[in-house]
């Protein structure tokens, strides 16, 4: 799928300054629910803007797009590695959850393990669907 | 399960990308097929069949597993 270059860079605009308001809000603020809701109204923008670039595409590059997107072993790929990425979160998160009973940690690292956890398992979702890809 | 879905193809000149585009699936999706590394639904095999106007048991060939 190509990707227009001036929404991409919006987007990437967006993404980084509402980044940047919720590591602010963190550090300085100290408001959680405010920093949180900003991220919500983020990715909320960007699915916006993803809905703009779809419906600006010609017809046949938008079919293009419904095709990889409901090809059923690309649904089979995505669904085999989102499996195997929630069984992996069950640990991570068990051992996030243990951290916090167990440790006595500061409060930044209360925002830093969980978001570690969840990079981690994303991680491991793409190397997944990298490794279905090549087999299937 | 084996398959003759590329004999199949190159006998009536499709292209994967046409055939793919035809059965609604990505070319990759057909490559696959093609070479045996995944087995398609069975929507996806009835898709196949009127495609070539040919009855599922002459394009996918079950073959059971030796124990």
């Amino acid at each position: 799928m190509k990707i227009n270059t001036k929404i991409a860079l919006l987007y990437v605009v967006i993404a980084t300054s509402f980044t940047a308001v919720i590591i602010w809000g963190i550090y300085f603020d100290n408001n959680t629910i405010g920093t949180i809701s900003s991220g919500i109204f983020g990715a909320a923008l960007g699915s916006l803007i993803r809905c703009y670039c779809y419906k600006n595409k010609p017809e046949e590059e938008r079919k293009a797009y419904d095709i990889e997107k409901n090809d059923e072993r690309n649904l089979m790929i995505k669904y085999k590695s989102k499996s195997k990425a929630y069984d992996f979160a069950i640990i991570a998160f068990t051992i996030v959850w243990a951290c916090f009973i167990y440790l006595d940690l500061p409060k930044i690292y209360h925002y830093i393990i969980p978001i570690a956890a969840l990079i981690i398992t994303e991680i491991y979702r793409v190397c997944w669907k990298v490794e279905l890809e090549g087999k299937m | 399960m084996k398959n003759r879905l590329e004999e199949l193809r190159k006998e009536r000149g499709v292209t994967q990308e046409e055939l793919a585009f035809a059965l609604e699936v990505s070319r990759q999706t057909v490559g696959s097929l093609e070479n045996g590394r995944y087995n398609p639904s069975i929507i996806l095999a009835f898709k196949i069949a009127k495609f070539f106007n040919l009855p599922i048991e002459d394009i996918f060939v079950y073959e059971e597993e030796q124990k």
